[in-house]
């Protein structure tokens, strides 16, 4: 990702291989690290593109954090992209020139562009030499963890749910309701930039959640129209202009869109998460009791991206994402490409895309091209 | 000729994960319809032993046509036809019934395998009036692909499709590119970066300028683009066509006329507001954007007493460009929140008075205002070039299908689309490469044509042009014969046209009225 108020962290720039220069016939091969949306849409843009690629995934399945949420749609598809990482997950299993080998850790990279050797680690400490031309890394980033911010009262709640538990539970049952109750809210609030533009913690916009908490929101809607849905933001920050969160609010009765960042959540009357909050154009503290409240939470990098970053020699940026150099796809390592969020956050529209960008770039270097 | 027989193939995992049926009982239900020739469970078609075993199935079966019932066709459509076409069936004599998402993901076990026993039944009866569709495989004839576009789009579109070994030409309506406009790139380093591309990119490509693109015709692989320029009409042949009409992502002055900073400060400017798109100029957002924040830091860094405020609803600076916005606030760069339309005093305009959420009423007085808006030029002369339909604010309407961006409803041709993101430059070359990649997977391989088309029964036909009119893809057209007859290339098969045709001279294929006749006649002959 890019940050624009740093210097080269020393130690962590590229160490460049003196080998680093193309060979003759590059190996027509490309490992892909990382299954979500990123790195499957690269597989398969190779696979089209009439290159073979591996696909390495450390989780037993396939998918990434993209195959955890659930489809948002009720009556009619809201474009929520939920299902993108399921398709490809299809697509590729289907596809003859992608290999999959899950529950697989990246240990080293040696080697130059067009002549990498990736050693990897199997579950039952098998180690392997994959011989490839290029890397793909697509290994995305981790929702915030929670327990961080203590004001906000997750882990004491039951009802003070994370949008990944929301997610989960509409991808395994279907449904939205109030976890200590079992029954259908009648009072939601979503709250945006948990973790997100905050010095203490992720002091960037996350970019992917003012998107899923709409349309998290209309899901709620469409399943429980009387419920009243108070949105808590600090900037609305959609990517597509078409997606007018505004219009959508003005038209429903009982949905409302507040520019407040919340201080606090605590357990009022009968356990219910109270959220205090300045309202807008008003000094005046409010509180007001919700049946459940959805925490937007920010994307920061995986605990595993430093050791990542090692093993393949590339850099990390001052957040902690891959560093990208020249473009947004390109590594500090010459045959290391970026894709996905591994290298910032992003939505799933922005990871899919990303994945054909960096397939182009190792199919240039394989082919010779640029 | 010959009693029509059917397979049946039922997927192993058609029941879902779980199993919610038991695909044997669903295989033996199979078995015993009329014309089946042969029904059973194949263990996961989607691996390769089990591709193995499904075409050895077909093989062994004797039947000319198949029913797979498996998971979604969206996903798996390419196997289905491969698996046909590998036991020598017709690649479209192959009849996918979703069960796993229609029946066994959404239904209770009971309901469940009903419904998957009915829709496998309609599948059957749907097949055994089965025929084969007009269809034709292409391979592209041409690695080459024409850029539409005069700008940074069009460089970046480019460059992404030389990179795949294609050759590309590069169609400017003008004489010159267009240069991009400063405040796009968010540092030197990006500004050289495009600059760059600017000066490289032509070089590697033919750049035909002063071209107006006037018709194309011809297939996917193998387009016909006639275009006039200086030298009088000329047709190409083309693999691909990537349309990249350039964004505008100017700031202007209320004349409209194009500032940088370094305009600014030529005219004298000791204050300057920034004042958003939003409705009043009927583009762009009412945002803060990184473009304004660009600007603003430049002209402190020319001129370091000049006063800047940048007026929006919303601060749009996602993900990294956060680190922007407190740049542009620490450097002093002042930002106000609107709330509805802000208003211009003066004549000239020399003070802004708005509502602040939090201010209220606030007046700011500036010598000078500039907008920003983004605008994606409107697209008539290319809409009708292409066969291309427009939505209702004029920008070319791009099938917005997740699994294959960048496509247009023309096989063939490509659209870049806008207005997305904070619209940087990371965003411009995002946008071009994944419709590059996507232009480059056309030409990589072969193109099937045909299957669920519409055709046109010539001796039924009164030339009354309904179909003509109605088809969004511009697909039918008045032939030789005086007859309405359909581009193969162009239909999508979406049988707009069909019930339209007062003379019932359209038929679709793999999906006529006998058909869907018959797959009527299994539910409601069904008992309750």
């Amino acid at each position: 990702m890019r940050a624009l108020d740093r210097a080269a962290p020393e130690g962590q720039a590229a160490t460049l291989d003196p080998r680093s220069t193309v060979r003759t016939v590059p190996v027509r091969k490309v490992a892909i690290i990382g299954s979500g949306v990123a790195g499957l849409t690269a597989a398969l843009s190779l696979a089209e593109r009439g290159v073979p690629s591996l696909v390495l995934e450390r989780e037993r399945s396939l998918g990434g954090l993209c195959a955890q949420l659930g489809c948002k749609g009720v009556d009619r598809c809201v474009r929520c992209d939920s299902c993108l990482a399921r398709d490809k997950v299809d697509m590729v299993k289907a596809s003859p020139s992608i290999e999959r080998r899950r529950g697989v850790e990246v240990v080293s990279l040696e080697g130059g562009a067009g002549d990498l050797r990736l050693l990897v680690q199997g579950s039952s400490s098998h180690r392997e030499v994959l011989q490839v031309g290029a890397v793909i890394c697509a290994t995305g980033a981790e929702p915030f963890d929670p327990s961080l911010e203590r004001r906000l009262g997750h882990g004491e709640m039951r009802d003070v749910v994370t949008s990944l538990e929301l997610e989960r539970s509409l991808a395994s049952s279907g449904s939205i309701l109030v976890p200590s109750t079992g029954m259908a809210p009648s009072t939601l609030a979503f709250v945006q930039c948990v973790g997100s533009r905050d010095a203490r913690f992720a002091p960037y916009c996350s970019a992917y959640c003012c998107k899923s908490s709409f349309k998290l929101a209309q899901a709620v809607r469409a399943k429980h129209p009387s419920c009243r849905i108070s949105f808590l933001f600090m900037d609305l920050r959609l990517h597509d202009p078409r997606e007018n969160i505004r219009l959508w609010a003005s038209g429903q009765e009982g949905v409302e869109l507040v520019r407040s960042r919340p201080s606090e959540i605590c357990a009022g009357e009968g356990g219910k998460p109270t959220v205090r909050f300045a309202a807008e154009g008003d000094a005046a503290l409010e509180e007001r009791a919700f049946d459940m409240v959805v925490l937007a939470l920010a994307l920061v990098p995986s605990p595993g991206a430093k050791d990542l970053a090692r093993s393949l020699g590339v850099g990390l940026d001052d957040f902690g994402f891959m560093r990208s150099q020249g473009d947004a796809w390109t590594s500090t390592r010459p045959g290391v490409f970026l894709a996905g969020s591994c290298s910032g956050p992003k939505d799933i529209v922005a990871s899919a895309k990303d994945g054909s960008a960096a397939a182009t770039r190792a199919l240039a270097l394989l082919e010779g091209f640029r | 000729m010959s009693q029509a027989k059917v397979a049946v193939i039922i997927c192993s995992w058609a029941a879902g994960e779980d199993m919610v049926f038991d695909p044997k009982a669903l295989a033996d239900h199979a078995a015993a319809l009329p014309g089946v020739a042969r029904a059973g469970v194949v263990h996961r078609i989607c691996t390769e032993p089990g591709e193995e075993e499904a075409v050895a199935f077909l093989k062994e079966s004797g039947a000319d046509r198949s029913v797979v019932a498996a998971c979604s066709p969206r996903t798996k459509g390419a196997l289905h036809a491969r698996i046909a076409e590998r036991a020598g069936l017709d690649r479209f004599a192959i009849e996918a019934v979703d069960v796993r998402e229609g029946a066994a993901y959404v239904h209770a076990p009971g309901p469940a395998l009903e419904k998957a026993k009915t829709s496998v039944a309609m599948a059957v009866e749907k097949m055994m009036l089965w025929a084969p569709p007009p269809q034709r495989i292409l391979e592209p004839s041409s690695r080459r692909v024409a850029v539409v576009g005069d700008g940074l789009s069009a460089v970046l579109a480019a460059r992404e499709l030389l990179d795949q070994g294609l050759e590309v030409d590069m169609l400017l309506s003008e004489e010159h590119l267009w240069k991009p406009p400063r405040c796009l790139f968010i540092d030197d380093s990006e500004a050289g970066r495009a600059m760059r591309a600017m000066a490289s990119v032509p070089e590697r490509a033919r750049v035909l300028r002063s071209r107006a693109v006037r018709c194309c015709d011809g297939e996917p692989g193998r387009l016909e683009l006639v275009t006039e320029g200086p030298g009088g009409p000329s047709v190409e042949t083309y693999g691909a066509v990537v349309l990249a009409p350039e964004p505008d992502l100017e700031l202007r002055d209320l004349r409209g006329e194009a500032v940088s900073a370094a305009d600014a400060q030529g005219r004298g400017a000791r204050s300057v507001i920034v004042l958003p798109g939003g409705k009043s100029s009927g583009t762009g957002c009412s945002c803060i954007t990184p473009r304004g924040m660009v600007f603003a830091l430049e002209a402190l860094r020319l001129y370091p007493d000049m006063r800047l405020s940048l007026l929006g609803r919303e601060v749009r600076a996602l993900g990294g460009m956060e680190s922007l916005q407190r740049q542009a606030q620490s450097a002093g760069v002042m930002f106000y929140r609107l709330d509805g339309e802000p208003v211009l005093e003066g004549s000239p305009p020399s003070k802004v008075s708005f509502l602040d959420p939090l201010l209220g009423r606030t007046e700011l007085e500036a010598d000078l205002f500039l907008v920003d808006s983004v605008s994606v030029p409107r697209a008539e002369r290319l809409a009708r070039a292409f066969g291309l339909p427009q939505d209702e604010k004029g920008e070319l309407l791009s099938i917005e299908s997740r699994l294959r961006p960048g496509e247009t409803v023309r096989a063939g041709v490509f659209a870049c689309r806008h207005r997305v993101g904070n619209m940087v430059l990371e965003d411009l070359e995002r946008e071009a490469a994944t419709v590059a990649a996507r232009a480059g997977e056309l030409l990589r391989g072969e193109t099937v044509l045909g299957g669920m088309v519409a055709e046109v029964d010539q001796e039924r036909c009164s030339a009354c042009l309904s179909c003509v009119r109605i088809c969004p893809y511009s697909a039918p057209r008045i032939g030789a014969r005086g007859k309405a007859e359909v581009l193969l290339e162009r239909c999508q098969g979406c049988g707009a046209c069909a019930p339209l045709c007062p003379s019932q001279a359209i038929k679709m294929h793999l999906c006529s009225d006998a058909q869907l006749d018959a797959q009527i006649g299994i539910v409601t002959r069904r008992p309750s």
